[in-house]
């Protein structure tokens, strides 16, 4: 009987002893399971990270175009989370909630950073919403009585240095760390970016938020300025 | 061989994977957490709530002062001694900055560390498990600088840390019952202190030091928001902390737990000045700060109801601590004090 490396058995496979076979099929089956198991694994792992342009999948590009586009001084987000349905209570549980009853159906979120201090940011979190009738609806109830208006998107206020606005079905949470007037300039202009994306379709003209889950995205070497 | 390493392979991934410990549930809980509070010996007359109030920024005064509180002869060194590793479980929750209210302060954690040092303490721990990146969230909190510089150590929490535990005292068919819980740096410490920003909870109505030892359960906790208020009550019975202290420097009045407007926060809360607060109580710890910083009602509070009654169950069948969730209570007994740094 043919084999590996071309040796031949000496023993026809009805001479093999039952033991024998048994131990085979146990090994086989072992394999076989730890096989699946690993897939399994890998497919079901909480983060997918790739770069950018590295898969040319229009669902995984959208969010790094969406927060592309930096002010001077600033780097975009190299980094980029994605969170489906399932996931938001991942990024903002306890919170998590109220956006779904909403229709929350998903958020991406990246980190702009000052370039003479990595720890000066401003957070950036886009909710996509079922409706432009639902971000407005979220919007309306997180927004405090003497917000004030700020003309951006189609609805939008500020709150110290931080921009809360909507626009299509997103609702969108510009949080600087600090509440210097440089730190508020810097929000106030990223959101502005923000919006234009939006309004290019940057967001719309991919696959949904929901349908990409829990994922990280990377560029490929520093964030566009 | 191939079949062997892909093994190992899937074993090491699995063994990383943040959802592993959920195969612990539903398993007979191996451990009972240690109560905490036991070795320490009060006074009957150690006032239960030490409350500290200042200006921003007064973070070391704060601490002395909320901690000297409840001990007025000893201070810490009533609740920490030579050779203890204390572990203190800060809210790291969220991956945002101190200003945000989100998390507990990283000063406070700072001379909290300092105190405990200096009475003692021969080593310091500092553990929470937070849903998104540990590492994250403690870079951001500050938590972690803090920790570096005054020489704690932050245990990162991995899935063969966690264990499902007996909910114990009588506590017949708590969610929690068989949860996972991150254990290992529990396992290590001889006490234990909470410290937690005092926020307003879109689900819970309120996040203080009850809330905090969520930040210790593994698994898909998310799961158990359908019942968060029995489950912050089974909180108050499964930890027996040696003290807590509710971090009242920045109170998250609205759109809590995660915030993130400037509005949202504000020094003190209702009060407008900045608080700390340090408790043997925690129940009446987050009743005072529920109705003195977030300026609600805390009959109306479901799990401190709840939180009440177990606790005394508790009490009945012997655990050490306090369950007051009316602190007017200790008020009229002179178990408050407050002091104005």
């Amino acid at each position: 009987m043919p084999t590996f490396f071309g040796r031949r058995y000496a023993r026809s496979l009805e001479q093999v002893g039952r033991g024998e076979q048994v131990v085979g099929a146990v090994i086989l089956l072992l394999t076989a399971g730890i096989v699946v198991a690993f897939v399994a694994q890998l497919r079901s792992g909480p983060e997918v990270a790739f770069e950018a342009g590295t898969m040319d999948t229009r669902a995984r590009s959208g969010p790094l175009r969406l927060l592309s586009s930096a002010p001077d001084g600033w780097h975009a987000p190299n980094q980029i989370d994605t969170y489906g349905p399932d996931e938001l209570y991942q990024k903002i549980d306890g919170r998590a909630d109220t956006y779904l009853e909403h229709g929350c159906r998903g958020l991406t979120f990246g980190t702009y950073t000052a370039k003479d201090n990595p720890e000066r940011t401003v957070d950036v979190y886009v909710f996509e919403m079922r409706t432009p009738g639902d971000a407005e609806a979220v919007y309306r109830l997180e927004k405090p009585a003497e917000a004030d208006a700020v003309s951006l998107g189609t609805g939008a206020y500020g709150a110290g240095s931080a921009v809360f606005f909507y626009e299509q079905a997103y609702y969108v949470h510009v949080l600087p760390a600090g509440g210097d007037a440089a730190e508020a300039a810097a929000a106030r202009e990223i959101a502005a970016r923000v919006v234009e994306e939006l309004r290019r379709g940057s967001a719309r003209s991919e696959a949904a938020t929901e349908a990409r889950g829990r994922g990280v995205m990377r560029r490929a070497g520093r964030g566009q300025e | 061989m191939a079949a062997g390493l892909a093994g190992a392979g899937g074993y090491w991934l699995r063994e990383r994977s943040p959802e592993a410990h959920d195969a612990l549930r539903g398993q007979p809980p191996s451990l009972v957490l240690r109560d905490y509070f036991a070795p320490v010996t009060l006074p009957p007359d150690a006032p239960r709530i030490a409350v500290a109030i200042g200006d921003e920024g007064q973070f070391e005064a704060l601490v002395r002062a909320a901690l000297a509180g409840l001990d007025r002869e000893r201070g810490v060194r009533r609740f920490i001694g030579p050779n203890d590793v204390v572990l203190i479980k800060p809210n790291v929750g969220f991956d945002r900055p101190p200003a945000m209210g989100a998390t507990t302060h990283p000063e406070l954690v700072r001379w909290l560390v300092r105190l405990c040092r200096e009475a003692g303490a021969r080593e310091v721990l500092i553990a929470d498990y937070p849903i998104e990146s540990p590492e994250a969230c403690f870079a951001r909190s500050g938590i972690a600088r803090v920790a570096g510089e005054e020489g704690a150590r932050v245990v990162s929490a991995t899935p063969r840390d966690f264990a499902a535990v007996s909910v114990r005292w009588a506590l017949a068919g708590s969610l929690l019952s068989g949860w996972p819980v991150f254990v290992e740096p529990l396992r290590r410490a001889t006490k234990l202190i909470g410290i937690a920003p005092v926020k307003d909870h879109n689900l819970s109505r309120a996040s203080i030091t009850l809330k905090n030892w969520y930040g210790l359960l593994g698994g898909r906790r998310n799961q158990l928001h359908q019942a968060i208020h029995e489950v912050i009550s089974d909180l108050a019975v499964l930890f027996s902390p040696t003290f807590v202290i509710a971090d009242g420097t920045r109170v998250m009045l609205t759109n809590g737990p995660t915030g993130g407007r400037s509005t949202d926060v504000r020094p003190g809360g209702v009060l407008g000045r900045s608080v700390v607060v340090a408790a043997t109580d925690p129940v009446a710890c987050d009743a005072w700060c529920y109705e003195n910083l977030l300026g609600r009602d805390p009959a109306e509070l479901t799990y401190l109801k709840l939180a009440r009654q177990k606790v005394a169950t508790a009490a009945a069948l012997g655990r050490c601590g306090f369950g007051e969730s009316d602190w007017r209570a200790y008020n009229r007994q002179g178990l408050i004090v407050t002091t104005h740094v």
